[in-house]
């Protein structure tokens, strides 16, 4: 068995290596041309996208379903997980509560990205109406952010204490992580109010997590269009973002093992459990595509007959097969087998799935808007089809890298494996007295 | 220096010069156009007016004559003349002049003149119109037991009937009149019509307005009456402006919409304030 300090020295957060450093300057390189961008967009009007007249939501929309899916899985793993009684999970909450943070948070960017006129942001709570989608929208991501935060913050506590009598020597990261730990003591009483309120946040995060992604969902099936004119959009939303959220798990496990040398925490057993759970919710989720696009298929009204044409055998129609073949049905059949539940193939699998996540996002939101009721005429042939510009893309490209960003300087500064659960149930107890100082 | 001052000095007064001369010549050559003015009578009521409008041709095209000045006369029957005013056309060539107090008891026909004295633009134009004054009455026959007839009567001056003159009957619409019965209809020998109103049309408040018309008449110009009534069938309002809808303003959102997300939020924010609040008790644990 592991001593307590093999166990701090291994799951401490480490300094970044050269990799690391060049991963940071990789990122805020793209960050940086996306805010050039952005300024571009902010001064010359959505104009600089492709988006036009008919196709009036583009890759920021589908960029923002994604980040919203995404974020699912903080209530998956650590939320539904963790209140079914799944002890094997435990190395995998701190890692779905940091990804549920960042993509939450560059959702919420997202949606501000996506205005014409950001500056006129304040109309929305001075003349919302709470009958709106979009209110309730604005409502639920400030909402789920919130619970997001507090549940990655409250489970770091005894770490942070533990963090501040390990890095002693540095006394300013020391000070630092001794505030955030909030006097942490680990006395019965704090205990009690601790488990109390991650047990509260658990049960919370639920509902929560589930109206973020329904709501996002009637943004959609509340207006009346070809391919969203569904009753079944907001269960088909969450199937749809427990398999992005699972897949992001699952390839940042496996970078995070490797840059960490988490072999011992994180092992074969955690990606075979994730992989037969990732099978699961695809089935489920490609159980909703069959509803989703059976239904229409069989009723063929005039409008849902033009949008299925193009996905099933039309303009969009690689990328739809691409994405429903090649991003949920082959990934399901390969997770059958063992061997691609291994550590590399799963997580090639995994990359495959979250792509495919972005993907799907994008063929539910264009071709409807492509396909009014009221036909498409009188424009130039250009409005016709939807092609992000160069300038979108790297505002997008952005969003995405400022998401692993955050997710990179947050695994550099708090443990990516809770230390303090891990060592309660390894039975690993803290020694009294304990000196171990490290830079 | 001083040769500089000299030739800038030639330069301008030969600027000046050619400047003039250019100008000179382009006032010469603009050539006076001819503006063609219509008159109509039109009686309305008791009121009693002149609508005029003015056009010109350029380039093979009529363009309305805009604020072209004209002065209106009346003429009667001793042929004496009297200017009743002054009126400046619009933008778009029209204007309305009234001349109702130009009508005096006992006159039975009288001329309008509308005359543009010569101006730098147009040419001296006028054109005139003569009418024979007559009155249209109209009123609605209403009997339970009977279709509602409108009965309008055509007199002179001295109240003798007027026969055989066309009259139109029309039902007063959002956005033009709809005709009632017949195209048109003539006077009789009593100089009356009767027009049967057999179809039921809808209202605002079920109050419709008909209209007895005597169009352009080549003696009598054109005269409207008016008749009000409440034969139509209520409109319905069906207007939710005042209710409160899923489409209504944040103020009158449907009290569900209301209660339920207000609540819904409210409970959820509360338990984070106090798991926020659960921090704080954390921290101070220590010192207690």
């Amino acid at each position: 068995m592991k001593s307590y300090e093999q166990l701090t020295n291994d799951l401490a957060p480490k300094k970044f290596g050269l990799y690391g450093k060049l991963w940071i300057g990789f990122l805020s390189v793209i960050i940086l041309g996306a805010v050039y961008a952005y300024y571009l967009q902010f001064t010359r009007g959505l104009e600089i996208t492709g988006m036009r007249d008919y196709s009036l939501w583009g890759i920021y929309i589908s960029n923002f379903v994604f980040f919203v899916a995404i974020s699912l899985v903080g209530s998956l793993v650590t939320a539904i997980l963790r209140l079914s009684g799944v002890t094997w999970a435990t190395p995998l909450t701190r890692i779905s509560e940091i990804i549920a943070v960042a993509a939450i948070i560059m959702g919420g960017l997202t949606i501000i990205i996506d205005m014409g006129r950001p500056d006129r942001i304040y109309n929305l709570f001075l003349h919302g109406r709470l009958q709106s989608p979009i209110v309730w929208d604005v409502i639920v991501v400030t909402t789920y952010l919130t619970i997001s935060l507090l549940l990655l913050f409250y489970p770091l506590l005894p770490d942070f204490h533990i963090l501040s009598k390990k890095f002693k020597a540095n006394v300013k990261l020391s000070k630092i992580y001794a505030k955030l730990s909030l006097n942490w003591t680990g006395d019965a009483s704090q205990t009690s109010i601790y488990k109390w309120s991650i047990r509260t946040l658990s049960v919370l995060i639920i509902p929560v997590a589930f109206g973020i992604h329904t709501v996002t969902a009637w943004l959609f099936a509340a207006t009346y269009r070809p391919g969203w004119d569904s009753s079944n959009f907001g269960p088909y939303f969450i199937a749809g973002a427990f398999v992005a959220g699972a897949g992001g798990v699952i390839a940042l496990m496996y970078i995070l093992r490797r840059t960490h040398h988490l072999e011992e925490y994180i092992t074969d057993f955690h990606f075979d459990k994730m992989g037969k759970l990732l099978v699961l919710l695809i089935l489920v989720y490609i159980y909703f595509n069959v509803n989703e696009y059976l239904v229409p298929a069989l009723k063929t009204t005039e409008k849902e007959v033009g949008h299925l044409k193009a996905l099933f055998y039309g303009e969009e129609a690689w990328l739809f097969y691409t994405v429903i073949l090649g991003g949920l049905v082959f990934p399901a059949i390969a997770l059958l087998f063992k061997g691609m539940r291994k550590p590399l193939p799963i997580f090639i699998i995994a990359v495959i799935v979250v792509l495919g996540a972005w993907w799907k996002r994008y063929i539910i939101v264009i071709p409807t808007l492509l396909h009014p009721f009221l036909p498409v005429q009188g424009v130039p042939e250009s409005w016709h089809h939807y092609s992000p510009t160069h300038l979108e893309w790297l505002i997008t490209w952005g969003t995405l890298a400022g998401a692993m960003l955050i997710v990179t300087l947050l695994v550099r500064y708090v443990p990516i494996i809770p230390i303090h659960e891990t060592a309660e149930e390894r039975g690993i107890e803290e020694p009294k007295n304990e000196t171990n100082d490290e830079k | 220096m001083k040769n500089n001052m000299k030739t800038s000095k030639i330069i301008l007064a030969i600027s000046c010069t050619l400047f003039m001369a250019f100008s000179s010549s382009k006032i010469e050559a603009q050539e006076k156009q001819n503006a063609r003015i219509s008159v109509q009578y039109n009686k309305i009521g008791n009121q009693n007016l002149l609508k005029i409008s003015a056009k010109y041709k350029e380039d093979k095209k009529f363009v309305p004559a805009s604020d072209l000045n004209l002065k209106v006369y009346k003429t009667v029957s001793d042929d004496s003349t009297t200017l009743l005013g002054t009126l400046k056309l619009a933008k778009d060539g029209n204007g309305i002049f009234d001349v109702s107090n130009a009508i005096t008891k006992g006159l039975d026909t009288i001329s309008f003149s509308v005359v543009h004295e010569a101006s730098d633009k147009f040419e001296e134009a006028s054109n005139e119109v003569g009418i024979k004054l007559a009155n249209l009455s109209a009123v609605l026959n209403l009997d339970d037991e009977t279709t509602p007839t409108i009965m309008a009567t055509l007199t002179d001056v001295n109240n003798v009937p007027l026969e055989g003159v066309e009259l139109k009957v029309k039902l007063q619409r959002s956005f033009a009149p709809l005709a009632i019965g017949e195209d048109s209809y003539f006077t009789d020998e009593s100089g009356t019509i009767n027009v049967p109103i057999t179809v039921k049309m809808p209202g605002l408040d079920g109050k419709l307005i008909y209209e007895v018309i005597i169009d352009e008449n080549e003696t009598y110009g054109s005269i409207k009456t008016i008749i009000e009534s409440n034969l139509g069938t209520k409109i319905k309002d069906l207007s939710t402006f005042d209710q409160r809808t899923m489409w209504g303003p944040p103020r009158k959102a449907p009290l569900v919409a209301l209660i339920v997300p207000n609540l819904l939020i409210f409970g959820i924010w509360l338990t984070l304030f106090f798991l926020i609040f659960n921090l704080y008790r954390i921290s101070k644990q220590k010192k207690s």
